[in-house]
């Protein structure tokens, strides 16, 4: 019986497909209770205290702060609030997608049984693994334009004449960001989208084989569907995360060139740690949570129906 | 007989098909020609894949690797060497010949195993309630789970900081391990909830029906069958515990330090990067992980098989 | 959020330092003293003699929070001067870090959460942030105790008052490589004229002539180009910048961008490693240069080749202008000040102990007394560096308001966009204003 079934049983009768009336919802409660308290004093009350700062002109610096209303918002929105939105979309666009496709290209590949493949599947893994600060740095001396080894490559091969600027000029800094971000994501989109690929039953993949199904066609016609909700998650949790994502950026152009890569994590972090207007970084977070509130409803629609169907 | 070139069919596959149709009329020789051919196909296109997408994926390590081995004063050659000249494990020994280092790895070693017991826990359960239960704000705390990813946590960081102040769990292992819980626990649930909707109903009723009571239920029922869900929840919790920087560098204070802020701390100084030091101190660390993961992973692998099985 | 006012200029430290540069130079070690580095209680003269509050003797435990204490060059040094501490008064220290790039947040933090106590090593450029918050001690008592230079106190006073016990103060100043101006034809310059030609030079030499900071974290050293180039910035009533000097400077930038004469992207930590590698002309390092170079120099004689010259002028006569540089030690108040303070002063007012961490560490001292020592005066290029550099030395004029950083953010982004081309010289110092007042009011 599916969880479906269940559901409308227990719509029908009120009670849980284990029987017991009531108490099994206390029970229910019960287990979440844990997690919803660490909600409560992790995450939920530190948001509230930061959205009532919002409303007021703080600095880390000097003690007490004023009321100042909506003085805030006024004030990001009449500030660079587009390019920056812009950045934050292009950045996590890219930085979704393209580790998505490769991890996703990798995992059909190392899904095959071969000599190997276990140790490969953990040797890449190591991106993820590394401490995304490390990652940081090592994109840093690799992408340097003058000592970095990916202008010591290009030119050796006769690529380039001369190092080219990677992080200093506009036009490739976010592409350059956008890579060292995919390359430390893709592993856990990998190994997620391998565990999806587990589930696909053989004997249904052989059968389509069987009848004539090509390789591309099996993989639309039968791999994706059972990969949905593994990718939906993969997807929506890479996109959260993409918005969020600091380091390295930070490291590799901080923002720059002339806030080619600034991002909204980039500028709340600038606002509270080097402005110390914890007031306005505050509001600047209230627009961050409404935007990506609204792209995650929009999403879990989206897929919601998808379901459906 | 006709050949598909009387017939001016152009030679396509399915013209090749044919071709093999006439020329063989065994038709499980036929099948097998063909799949034999469309898994070489597959191999290589595979291969292919993996020997691009792994050189992107592991050049830059092996460029780690590279830069640890080399002395300070040849790191900065241009264009620079691919295989170090001069290899040194000058780096390498003085990672293990500083105690605060080893320190770090401690802190971190631990910080990350009470994050994903921590997380494991409550994860569990909290999964377990989303995924056999149906309950007025089922729905509502869902959401609530999902809402903690939706601000930045560099200003969550101010508060806490200032909350953990007054409670005393400033630079406490504590307070870090709740903070690191916290904001893994929407994917751990995720994943548990996930793998306890493939545990059939039917299950847990007949375990009901015997007049277990229901803790007995997911502890000796259910939970058994889900130690795959619970080695990849455990290892992303232990990940995000042992990669974080920011919190790391705040809540966990000096003395309690995990190694990301303590690499930082230790190679980025005011004046110079010490870069092959890093490279090889960084290796280090990310070693032993790895090595963990690829023996624990067929366990792993098994153990997201959920939210995309359909009974 | 303005705050209080650093001293904005440092140019009674030009006649102090050419005074004791020119003392020893004529062999005067009038101050000059031998003592043997572990003699415990020797200097009476320097060591407080009373306590000035009760609290001393029940305190068994300080904090010194630092970035040195996990820096390999300064580590061991003031481990050990932090041991002769405690043995001396028989107060432990712990030593909490954080790293550099991340202190003044962190410290902030905790001064916020109120976690701040004890002693504290600052960079001279947080001092009127630290100061702003009201957790500091105002150290003048101690400071009347030693004979720190004035230029050295002035430069860690905030509003006249003495928050901070001047560690090292010196200058971020213009090196050369003598060896490869000489390699291509070409004498040191003294005007910008001058230097553009020596520039063009060392470009025949596929060296990198002026590693100037391109990169965003750094454009702040454009500062003292605006200065020579007769810009205020920041007059201490309002930004100059879009003025002429300003936007002659950044202009120049560009030029110099777009000549090949300097490189883009170039972080000073790049311009270290690549001086270190004999691929630098000129660069901009603090006083220490000469020890961070030989840590990463494949070939010693870069080291040997370092030579100070102060920045070239546009007219013949300008006095050189450079950026001011230093540590500073500060105090928390609240419990145990009395002892943090007694710490503040043991490290840099005792001149013996001074001197040893001169000589395990090369941290230049800031008193009379250490300065006039003959291990210090004797020392070629600190002389030489005080003649040239710290004689002009100011402090960066932003540095009186807690959010600096961001400002310096903003300064650098538009000259940024002046270097790439996205607006004019004279644009993108108006927007630069623009941008800049919006955050001061």
């Amino acid at each position: 019986m599916t969880t479906v079934d269940s559901q409308a049983r227990s719509a029908r009768s009120g009670r849980t497909s284990l029987g017991k009336p009531l108490s099994g919802t206390a029970f229910a409660l019960l287990l979440a209770a844990p997690g919803v308290a660490l909600f409560l004093g992790i995450i939920l009350y530190p948001l509230l205290a930061s959205l009532v700062n919002s409303l007021y002109r703080q600095s880390l610096v000097l003690p007490g702060r004023e009321f100042v209303g909506l003085e805030n918002f006024g004030d990001v929105l009449g500030g660079d609030l587009l390019p920056v939105l812009r950045n934050t979309i292009v950045f996590t666009a890219g930085s979704t997608v393209i580790p998505f496709l490769i991890g996703l290209s990798l995992a059909l590949a190392l899904n095959q049984r071969m000599r190997g493949s276990a140790v490969l599947r953990g040797a890449l893994l190591m991106p993820w693994i590394i401490p995304s600060v490390v990652a940081s740095f090592l994109w840093l001396w690799i992408f340097n334009a003058n000592y970095g080894v990916l202008n010591g490559l290009l030119v050796r091969a006769g690529v380039l004449d001369s190092g080219a600027v990677w992080l200093g000029d506009p036009s490739t800094a976010m592409l350059a960001v956008i890579i060292a971000k995919s390359w430390a994501s893709f592993p856990w989109i990998m190994v997620m989208l391998l565990a999806g690929l587990q589930t696909v039953p053989a004997d249904l993949m052989e059968a389509a084989e069987v009848d004539g199904a090509g390789a591309i066609r099996r993989f639309f016609a039968i791999t994706l569907p059972h990969l949905k909700g593994v990718v939906g998650i993969v997807v929506l949790l890479e996109v959260i995360w993409n918005f969020h994502h600091f380091d390295i950026i930070w490291v590799l152009t901080g923002g720059g060139p002339a806030g080619s890569t600034t991002t909204f994590a980039v500028d709340v972090y600038r606002t509270a740690f080097r402005g110390f207007d914890v007031g306005s970084a505050a509001a600047m977070g209230v627009f961050w949570m409404i935007i990506l509130t609204l792209l995650v409803v929009v999403y879990l629609r989206v897929m919601e129906r998808g379901e459906r169907r | 007989m006709t050949s598909a070139a009387d017939v001016g069919v152009r030679d396509t596959r399915a013209a090749r098909d044919v071709r093999e149709a006439h020329a063989s009329p065994d038709p499980a020789a036929r099948h097998g020609r063909r799949r034999r051919r469309d898994q070489r196909r597959q191999r290589l296109a595979a291969w292919a894949a993996i020997i691009v997408l792994g050189l992107f994926g592991l050049f830059p390590i092996y460029w780690m690797l590279v830069t640890a081995l080399t002395p300070n004063e040849l790191a900065f050659q241009f264009p620079p060497q691919l295989v170090p000249s001069e290899p040194t494990l000058s780096h390498f020994v003085d990672f293990f010949d500083d105690p605060t280092l080893l320190r770090f790895l401690f802190n971190s070693a631990l910080v990350a195993t009470l994050t994903a017991v921590l997380t494991l826990a409550v994860a569990t359960l909290m999964g377990y309630s989303f995924s056999k239960f149906r309950y007025r704000g089922r729905a509502s705390l869902m959401y609530l789970v999902l809402s903690s990813q939706m601000f930045p946590h560099a200003l969550l960081l101010i508060t806490l900081f200032m909350m953990y102040s007054s409670l005393g769990l400033l630079y406490t292992y504590a307070g870090v391990v709740l903070s690191f819980s916290a904001f893994t626990l929407p994917l751990c649930v995720w994943i548990m909830k996930s793998f306890f909707d493939t545990v059939p109903d039917s299950l847990l009723e007949a375990g009901a029906l015997d007049g277990a009571p229901r803790w007995r239920i997911l502890i000796s029922i259910v939970l058994p069958l889900a130690k795959p869900g619970l080695l990849a929840a455990g290892l992303f919790a232990f990940v995000r515990g042992w990669n974080d920087f920011i919190f790391a560098l705040t809540l966990a204070g000096p003395e309690k330090m995990t190694l990301p802020p303590g690499l930082v701390n230790t190679y980025l100084g005011e004046f110079q990067t010490s870069w092959p030091a890093l490279m090889a101190a960084s290796l280090v660390v990310s070693l032993p992980v790895v090595v963990v993961f690829i023996s624990l992973q067929r366990y792993l692998v098994g153990g997201m098989v959920a939210g995309s099985v359909r009974e | 959020m303005k705050s209080t006012a650093l001293n904005p200029s440092l140019t009674t430290l030009s006649r102090r330092g050419l005074l004791i540069a020119g003392a020893s130079a004529a062999g005067l070690a009038a101050c000059g003293t031998d003592e043997p580095n572990d003699q415990v209680g020797d200097d009476a003269d320097d060591e407080p003699s009373v306590p000035t509050t009760p609290d001393t003797d029940a305190v068994t435990e300080t904090t010194f929070t630092s970035w040195s204490m996990n820096e390999e060059s300064t580590q061991q040094p003031l481990g050990a001067l932090l041991d002769g501490w405690t043995a001396e008064s028989g107060v432990d220290v712990e030593t909490p870090s954080f790293p550099y790039n991340d202190y003044l947040a962190q410290v902030l933090l905790q001064i916020s959460g109120g976690q701040a106590a004890g002693a504290g090593q600052t960079d001279i450029s947080w001092l009127a942030t630290l100061a702003a918050t009201g957790a500091l001690a105002d150290l003048g008592g101690s400071a009347a105790r030693f004979d720190y230079t004035a230029a050295a106190l002035a430069a860690t006073q905030v509003d006249g008052v003495q928050f901070g016990l001047p560690w090292t103060i010196a200058a971020i100043g213009m090196i050369y490589n003598a060896d490869l101006l000489t390699q291509a034809g070409v004498g040191a310059p003294g005007t910008i004229e001058e230097f553009e030609q020596v520039l063009e030079a060392l470009k025949e030499l596929d060296v990198i002539p002026y590693a100037a900071m391109t990169d965003l974290a750094q454009l702040k050293d454009i500062i003292p180009w605006m200065w020579q180039f007769g810009s205020a910035v920041y007059d201490g009533t309002g930004l100059t910048l879009g003025d002429e000097g300003s936007v002659a400077a950044v202009a120049w930038y560009k030029d110099l961008l777009d000549r090949g004469l300097i490189a883009a992207d170039v972080d000073r930590f790049d311009a270290r490693s690549l001086f270190a590698d004999a691929r630098v002309g000129f660069y901009e390092d603090a006083i220490v240069a000469p020890n961070i170079i030989a840590a990463s120099a494949s070939d010693p004689a870069v080291v040997d080749a370092m030579t100070p010259i102060g920045r070239p002028v546009r007219d013949a006569g300008d006095i050189s202008a450079a950026l001011a540089w230093g540590h500073a030690v500060v105090v928390f108040t609240g419990d145990g000040q009395q002892a943090a303070a007694d710490l503040a002063e043991h490290l840099t007012g005792n001149s013996q102990v001074a001197l040893e961490y001169f000589n395990t560490a090369q941290v230049t001292p800031t008193t009379e007394t250490a300065l006039g020592a003959s291990e210090v005066a004797a020392n070629a290029w600190i002389s030489e560096f005080s003649n040239l550099i710290t004689m002009g030395a100011r402090s960066n004029p932003f540095w009186v308001f807690p959010e600096f950083g961001q400002i310096e953010d903003r300064l650098g982004t538009h000259v940024q966009r002046a270097l790439i081309g996205e607006a004019s010289a004279q644009q993108a110092m108006n927007d630069a204003k623009a941008d800049i007042e919006d955050l001061m009011n």
